[in-house]
């Protein structure tokens, strides 16, 4: 039931969108909620609904964020691997530019944070992590506004 | 103020001028009559506020000097536009030469093979003569990049100082350091907070609290928010995705603006659509949520907004059909 949603996503992943764009990502967040809400009223149970509006909130951002940002391609990744793909034949995943010596703990602790973020350099690993930062934060502040204007109604 | 009404003036007065020549053209009898009707009139506005209106005069002056010997109509009209646009073409020039010239890569690279093959004080000398050159644009090249969203595709030149190693790994980790450098500064703005620390360090950890701090708000507004909405019955998109005239994407959102009763230029053409979808108490949720969203963000990009959802209809269809399936 989530892969219609992103199958919306994957179509508008075609044009290169800014994430400066707020209303897209609030306008396709909504959607994807109403698709979590109408997917058999959300599973009955409120931690399955959260996990989904969860994805749904990081899809939103990674799809809004554009297909040039590598977190946001290993995001979606991530998201459309999960259901139901299982074990598929091992494909031999090519390590770009593997960092050499993981022994600074923040900078291990950065890239298992930020998505994608194991096989970058460590100027790239910066970069991401400002856009991923930037969305994050966009996201965050998109999903308080309709928590507080869905309570107080 | 002054500078709208002039332009509005321009406008009208444009606006009069072609309204004159189209009626010149059907009727050129009455040509003498026309046009001493609107010198008097412009003689009129020039009487009342002489100061002002100048440059308007002058620009009827030389409209009614045009329409003496005037036979084709609309070619002269560009006279009257070049003023205006002339602004224009002047922003666009200044504009063009506030971002200053971006030097290729291969500038540095080759100054470094440069240098590593000569000795060092004439390599000194030489990086010096070479980046002397490229330092204004170096602190051009920063300044633009501060004013830049993005610090990716900024070459960064490094001067060779006295006494420092000058070969070329020793540069290029300069270079990389540089780079590392203006990213964490980047980082530095927009963690809040991290101003007030120095040090590589110091400003990883806070960033990773950061990053950690909004995941887990992210995980918590997700499960406030599927806490929260059962309660409100979605039939709004539901209505929505059913219709076969308009897209789903636009079509809650023109509703909205009607239950907002906002002038939407772009989208109006589906206002009608939107008449018989009953309102709910999801929708006022999501109206109240769009509006606070956007406020004036939303009015001011009304127009550009359209574009993307008219974009979006060819893509979309074919999906929503799927998913109704």
């Amino acid at each position: 039931m989530y892969r219609r949603s992103f199958k919306d996503t994957r179509s508008s992943l075609g044009s290169p969108n800014p994430n400066f764009s707020k209303p897209m990502v609030a306008l396709r967040f909504l959607r994807a909620l109403s698709l979590v809400r109408r997917s058999g009223l959300g599973a009955c149970s409120p931690s399955y609904r959260a996990r989904g509006i969860r994805r749904a909130a990081y899809a939103c951002m990674a799809a809004s964020a554009g297909p040039r940002r590598a977190w946001s391609r290993a995001l979606l990744r991530k998201i459309r691997r999960r259901p139901g793909r299982g074990l598929r034949r091992p494909r031999a995943v090519i390590w770009r530019h593997r960092p050499v010596g993981g022994g600074d703990r923040l900078e291990v602790a950065l890239r298992r944070l930020v998505p994608g973020g194991g096989c970058m350099e460590y100027c790239r690993l910066l970069e991401e992590a400002a856009d991923y930062v930037k969305c994050l934060a966009m996201q965050v502040r998109l999903m308080q506004t309709i928590v507080d204007s869905a309570s107080h109604v | 103020m002054p500078a709208q009404g002039r332009d509005g003036q321009n406008r009208f007065i444009e606006f009069a001028i072609i309204v004159v020549v189209v009626v010149m053209q059907q009727a050129p009898v009455s040509d003498l009559s026309v046009l001493e009707r609107q010198r008097l009139h412009f003689d009129w506005q020039q009487q009342e506020q002489p100061s002002r209106h100048s440059y308007d005069a002058d620009l009827c002056v030389r409209s009614l000097n045009s329409f003496t010997c005037f036979s084709n109509g609309l070619p002269d009209l560009a006279q009257y536009s070049m003023p205006v646009a002339s602004n224009f073409e002047e922003a666009g020039v200044a504009a063009s030469n506030c971002n200053p010239k971006r030097r290729k890569a291969e500038s540095s690279p080759k100054s470094k093979q440069d240098e590593s093959n000569c000795k060092r004080g004439k390599q000194e000398r030489r990086s010096e003569s070479r980046q002397q050159n490229n330092r204004k644009e170096a602190s051009g090249d920063t300044s633009s990049y501060k004013n830049e969203e993005h610090p990716k595709a900024d070459y960064i030149h490094v001067r060779a100082r006295r006494g420092q190693a000058t070969d070329s790994h020793s540069l290029a980790e300069r270079v990389r350091r540089e780079r590392i450098s203006q990213r964490m500064k980047y980082l530095q703005e927009l963690v809040p907070g991290c101003s007030k620390i120095t040090g590589k360090a110091g400003m990883l950890d806070e960033i990773i609290n950061y990053v950690q701090s909004l995941q887990r708000q992210v995980e918590f507004l997700s499960m406030k928010l599927a806490a929260v909405n059962p309660l409100a019955a979605d039939n709004n998109f539901s209505n929505c995705s059913m219709g076969i005239s308009s897209e789903p994407m636009e079509q809650p959102f023109l509703h909205f603006n009607s239950l907002q009763a906002h002038p939407c230029s772009g989208l109006d053409m589906y206002m009608d659509s939107s008449s018989d979808l009953v309102p709910d108490g999801s929708s006022f949720v999501s109206c109240s949520a769009l509006n606070s969203l956007y406020g004036v963000e939303f009015q001011l990009g009304r127009g550009t907004a359209a574009f993307p959802f008219q974009s979006f209809q060819g893509n979309l269809l074919p999906n929503n059909l799927k998913m109704e399936i």
